[in-house]
């Protein structure tokens, strides 16, 4: 819906920027958490070195985060544009199951093997920006093909079975998900990378601001000179290429590839991490470190209730309370009907 | 224009016809020296572990070596595909139905549509829970609870009953999660030593086994944790690799025992990094298959037949690792 | 030619001649394919499905969407399965004398307080008191119900199952057990408790069915009021009612509840039932959704709620202008999805008898998409047919059955699903697009 939703129209009462604005959200809400944690969770905050690397839930939670904080900087450009790709799981099952198979089972160079499994998701982004931008199917059906398809793929290539890579063969590929760099986790040195990436493509060229516009309202971008499809096209490939990474990591977190469980619902985690960062899913404005909090977030939340022996079934319900308070806090109806005799407005 | 429409509409029926007529090599069941070819549908649960994979080859490569016509679906863990594929295997007249649900509950209307169809039923690898008896003919699989026990039983032993325990348990509500929880807190229960202090869902997966256990060793009873008893051999193995990052030595610092029996658990017991495995044995391909001639040739057959299963543990693993088939 | 329908219906009679093709060519493919039997075994599979994409047409027609309702399906099976009666009764050997006892003296038995059948008008024979096995439903109602929060004693027995429960109670004269109230005591006798057959708590079904259809309408219409009134994105919404649902039928129970009660196991399948001779009978489930099929149709095309409905699809804004009761229509959508889904929640339990809340509607929200965009319905809103999304419906449940007619591996059957989702889709944008600029000359 090219709505316009009035955000911007509104005077924002601290004179904050945009972007910091709508970090205030989501920041707050990871702060309320760590502090209930501190105060609630014992052993939470406890850090300690060993073998040189840091070891602690803080640690944890950045490490299994990165999987979705990387899926999160492809979604937020896709989600951007006013799409969605729900094939972000699928993609990453295919690396696991490629990487297993090339690097482990053919014993190909891990460059090569890299490249190769890159390339495929590459092809399967480019495939989900065809059917988007060229044939314009809706992007929730076009991805759901590749969702579907996509881990049937993964399984072929495995033959159903679970991979493992023993240790000492494959140091390249297990170090990406079990590395330390800094004494920091390997996958957290990817996420800083790709995000620094992203954050400089973006906002350092037009590029940013075409996708914005692409979201905003595709016919106006398209009179003023902006590609649409071309971006529409990039931001599909873009999100597999996030997807392929994440793969990669998950699959040499366990240092096994499983094909029907890698990935499995965690678009629904990246869609979300996303929305709660302050992107709108109409489109529009797109806020990559708040995609990285709202990541880390949901993780925080899932280690929260693994630390205090809560039983795992309910973590559906905090989400969906997230959601909701997230949305609410966000949306301009919610802040003009309920919020405003709270809100004092700047004279 | 117009005529252009029709001709794609035109197209597309016959696209879809087409698709489906061009895999076509498989025939009917041929009618070999006389004798009628037997045919047993077969619904399984999926493809979600190799557990499963080397249960459905077994089954596959028995129906192919007995020369049975074997029709098999694959219920992608879901009960609704299960039960339309059973009711598909009805409408094909199979000569016997057999099936590993997907969960215990809910199989009545069916099963009784089958028994009016007159096809016998074998469940395989799982049981189901109806109020008539009549409406299968026989359970072959093994006994998850008799497994949960075996796991405790080892433990007492190798351990002299006491331990600190912490549970990996498998996905909620399904059937093995269950019954060998009840299985291993059936042994627990004569021994007041042995406790349970942390225990959380790892959904039969390697990855939420190894951030499960992460979080039960930072947690203020983690140290404390000598023994993991996981419900399945890929939780365990996740766990394994959380236990080493903490910088402790699996099967040393924390004695590891699960369920299964799967090759990777025996490659980590030669490594000394697993202590026990309790089999759970897939192979299930031979014994079902001589159930299904009984029941066409019309001889009687025990109503649960349980699958001959070891425990193995790290002396026996090196020994046994070459003849692991899965 | 002059013979082609208005543009309108070119995808609906696109989505009947893929239906009707893919059919006559299973029919010829496969022995047994084309059977009556077959076509209302697809349609029975499918009808859990097809009573829950009727909704999502609704949703999907107003540029909405609607990810609950897997998840809604479970929690309202779920209600009905944990509302419905449960309980236990009290079994002694059929040569008891005993037939009556009271809640206060069973607790006593069970407590070790009360050791002899003489203390209780019988034979002069100690008491041999037999319990299910821990965490079985039969065990944990009878601690709740009849213990009260007092421990067994020392010297009750233990067993697994209600059979072994028989098996035990017959073989010993003094023996006393409790079995799950809807276990069939044969060659057992069994006690009255305080005057009933059996200690139970729980709703009849029709007041079962009516809290789970009302449940459904709560979600839909309060993800319709926070979708209106806040403005807020649907697919965010409905996420956030998808994982509330999951999450809430968890805390109901964790895993699943079988359903006994004998209006589920025989009323359902025998009684509601039309015969159609043979074996074959038209099911409970399939006249649900044909009746629901009708009442959508009806709703859809000769309703101001309908013609609203497509209205907010083709375009929110001008509807608003043209002064429709857009805010109104759209949390009433949302809240007839809602009652859909817990309609589709209650089916299930007619079809599986048991809530799950892992398994039930598991993808489901997908699978009804698909089914309405198979159907022709587009989902940018405003342009689709209730009677197209059934077809998909059943598109989808011949697709099922022809892959266990073909004996297809696992991943293939993923693999050919998304395939045959890439050629409708393709179909469809290429006969709308070619319609569109029939329409223009």
């Amino acid at each position: 819906m090219p709505e316009d939703t009035g955000l911007r129209t509104l005077p924002s009462p601290r004179r904050l920027p945009a972007w910091a604005g709508k970090l205030l959200w989501p920041v707050l809400a990871l702060a309320l958490l760590l502090a209930f944690n501190a105060v609630a969770t014992p052993n939470f905050f406890n850090l300690e070195i060993r073998d040189g690397h840091l070891y602690g839930s803080l640690i944890d939670i950045l490490n299994h985060g990165a999987k979705v904080m990387i899926l999160a900087l492809g979604m937020t450009l896709v989600i951007a544009t006013g799409g969605v790709d729900l094939s972000v799981g699928a993609v990453m099952a295919i690396a696991g199951a490629l990487a297993a198979m090339v690097i482990h089972v053919h014993a190909w160079p891990f460059a090569a093997g890299l490249a190769l499994v890159l390339g495929v998701c590459l092809l399967a982004g480019a495939w989900n920006g065809m059917l988007v931008a060229v044939f314009r199917v809706q992007p929730i059906v076009a991805t759901l093909i590749l969702m579907v398809a996509g881990r049937g793929v993964a399984q072929l290539l495995t033959d159903g079975k679970i991979i493992t890579f023993t240790d000492p063969a494959n140091p390249a590929l297990i170090f990406l998900g079990n590395g330390h760099l800094l004494g920091l986790p390997f996958p957290v040195a990817i996420v800083a990378v790709m995000l620094a990436l992203t954050v400089l493509l973006t906002r350092r060229t037009a590029l940013g601001l075409f996708i914005e516009s692409v979201g905003d309202n595709e016919t106006a971008s398209h009179f003023s000179g902006v590609q649409a499809r071309s971006v529409k096209f990039m931001v599909y490939v873009f999100s597999a290429f996030c997807a392929g990474v994440a793969g990669l990591i998950a699959a040499s977190n366990i240092k096994a590839a499983d094909s029907n469980n890698a990935g499995l619902y965690l678009e629904l985690d990246a869609i979300l991490a996303v929305v709660i960062g302050g992107t709108a899913l109409t489109g529009g404005r797109f806020y990559l470190v708040g995609a990285v909090i709202g990541a880390l977030l949901i993780q925080t939340l899932t280690t929260t209730i693994f630390m205090r022996d809560v039983s795992a079934h309910i973590i559906p319900l905090p989400k969906a309370l997230v959601i909701v308070i997230v949305c609410l806090l966000q949306s301009p109806a919610f802040r003009r009907k309920i919020m405003a005799p709270f809100v004092r407005r700047a004279a | 224009m117009s005529k252009r429409i029709g001709e794609i509409v035109l197209v597309a029926g016959l696209l879809a016809a087409g698709m489906m007529l061009a895999s076509c090599d498989k025939g009917q069941p041929k009618d070999g020296a006389g004798k009628k070819k037997i045919v047993v549908g077969f619904s399984q649960i999926g493809a979600e572990s190799d557990w499963r994979k080397a249960n459905t080859e077994s089954i596959k490569a028995e129906a192919a070596k007995r020369g049975i016509e074997l029709k098999f679906a694959d219920a992608q863990q879901k009960q609704e595909n299960q039960i339309q594929a059973l009711r598909s295997f009805i409408q094909m007249k199979v000569d016997v139905i057999a099936f590993s649900p997907v969960v215990e509950t809910g199989w009545e209307p069916v099963l009784r549509e089958i028994k009016k169809a007159g096809i016998p039923v074998i469940l395989s690898d799982r049981a189901v829970d109806v109020s008539d008896d009549s409406l299968f003919k026989t359970f072959i699989g093994a006994d998850f609870v008799e497994e949960g026990r075996r796991a405790g039983r080892w433990l007492v032993k190798k351990t002299g009953g006491k331990a600190k325990i912490a549970e990996l348990q498998g996905t909620p509500g399904s059937a093995p999660a269950i019954d060998r929880k009840k299985g291993f807190e059936e042994i627990l229960k004569d021994h007041p030593d042995m406790k349970i202090i942390k225990s959380q869902t790892g959904d039969f997966t390697r990855a939420k086994g190894k951030e499960v256990f992460e979080s039960f060793l930072k947690s203020p009873e983690g140290k404390e944790i000598n023994v993991l008893y996981a419900h399945n051999d890929d939780m365990a193995l996740g766990a394994i690799q959380a236990i080493e990052e903490a910088g402790k030595k699996p099967g040393k610092d924390i004695l590891i025992v699960s369920i299964d029996g799967v090759r990777g658990a025996f490659e980590a017991m030669v490594a000394g990094k697993l202590n026990c495995s309790v089999e759970c044995n897939p192979l299930l391909g031979p014994q079902m298959f001589d159930l299904v001639e009984k029941i066409v040739a019309g001889q009687e057959i025990p109503k649960r037949v349980v699958v001959e299963e070891g425990v193995f543990d790290e002396s026996q693993a090196k020994e046994a690792l070459p003849t692991r088939k899965y | 030619m002059r013979l082609l329908p208005p543009p309108k219906y070119v995808p609906l009679l696109a989505t009947a001649l893929v239906l009707g093709g893919l059919f006559v060519a299973g029919a010829f493919r496969y022995e047994n394919f084309g059977t009556l039997g077959n076509v209302l075994g697809t349609i029975r599979g499918q009808a859990m499905l097809g009573v829950v994409a009727i909704g999502a047409t609704f949703v999907i027609l107003s540029g909405g969407i609607d990810l609950s309702v897997g998840a809604v399906v479970a929690l309202t099976g779920m209600i009905v399965a944990a509302a419905l009666p449960s309980g236990v009764q009290v079994v002694v050997p059929e040569d008891n004398p005993v037939r009556q006892i009271t809640r206060d003296q069973l607790r006593q038995v069970y407590a070790g307080e009360i050791t002899n059948w003489k203390q209780l008008g019988g034979p002069d024979r100690a008491i041999v008191p037999v319990t299910r096995e821990l965490a079985s439903s039969a065990h944990d109602s009878f601690m709740k119900h009849v213990m009260a929060g007092r421990p067994l004693a020392d010297r009750v027995q233990y067993v697994n199952d209600d059979s072994e429960v028989k098996a035990r109670v017959q073989g010993e004269a003094g023996a006393i057990g409790y079995v799950d109230l809807y276990y069939a005591p044969r060659g057992l006798g069994r006690l009255m408790i305080d005057g009933e057959h059996g200690v139970q708590v729980g709703l009849n079904p029709a007041l079962a069915i009516a809290m789970a259809l009302a449940a459904g309408l709560a979600i839909g219409a309060g993800m319709g009021c926070l979708i209106h009134f806040f403005e807020l994105p649907a697919f965010l919404v409905t996420l956030a009612g998808m994982f509330f649902a999951r999450g809430a039928g968890f805390v109901i129970h964790t895993r699943s509840i079988p359903i006994k009660h004998p209006f589920f196991l025989r009323t359902v399948n025998e009684d509601l039932v039309i015969p159609l001779g043979g074996h074959l009978e038209i099911p409970l489930a399939v006249i649900v959704l044909l009746a629901l099929l009708a009442a959508a149709l009806v709703l859809a095309h000769w309703t101001r709620f309908g013609r609203n409905v497509y209205a907010i699809g083709g375009s929110e804004n001008s509807a608003r202008l043209m002064g429709l009761g857009v805010g109104r229509t759209k949390i009433l959508i949302y809240t007839l999805a809602g009652l859909c889904s817990a309609i589709g929640g209650v089916v299930w339990t007619f079809e599986l008898q048991s809530g799950d809340p892992l398994q039930a509607g598991l993808g489901m929200e997908l699978d009804a998409i698909a089914a309405v965009v198979i159907g022709g319905t587009l989902l940018s809103g405003g342009v689709g047919f209730v009677a197209g999304t059934l077809m998909g419906v059943l598109i989808l449940g011949l697709i099922k059955a022809i892959i266990t007619f073909e004996n297809i591996n696992s991943w293939w059957t993923k693999i050919i699903m998304g395939m045959l989702l890439l050629a409708f889709i393709l179909l469809q944008n290429f006969v709308t697009k070619a319609s569109m600029r029939r329409k223009k000359t």
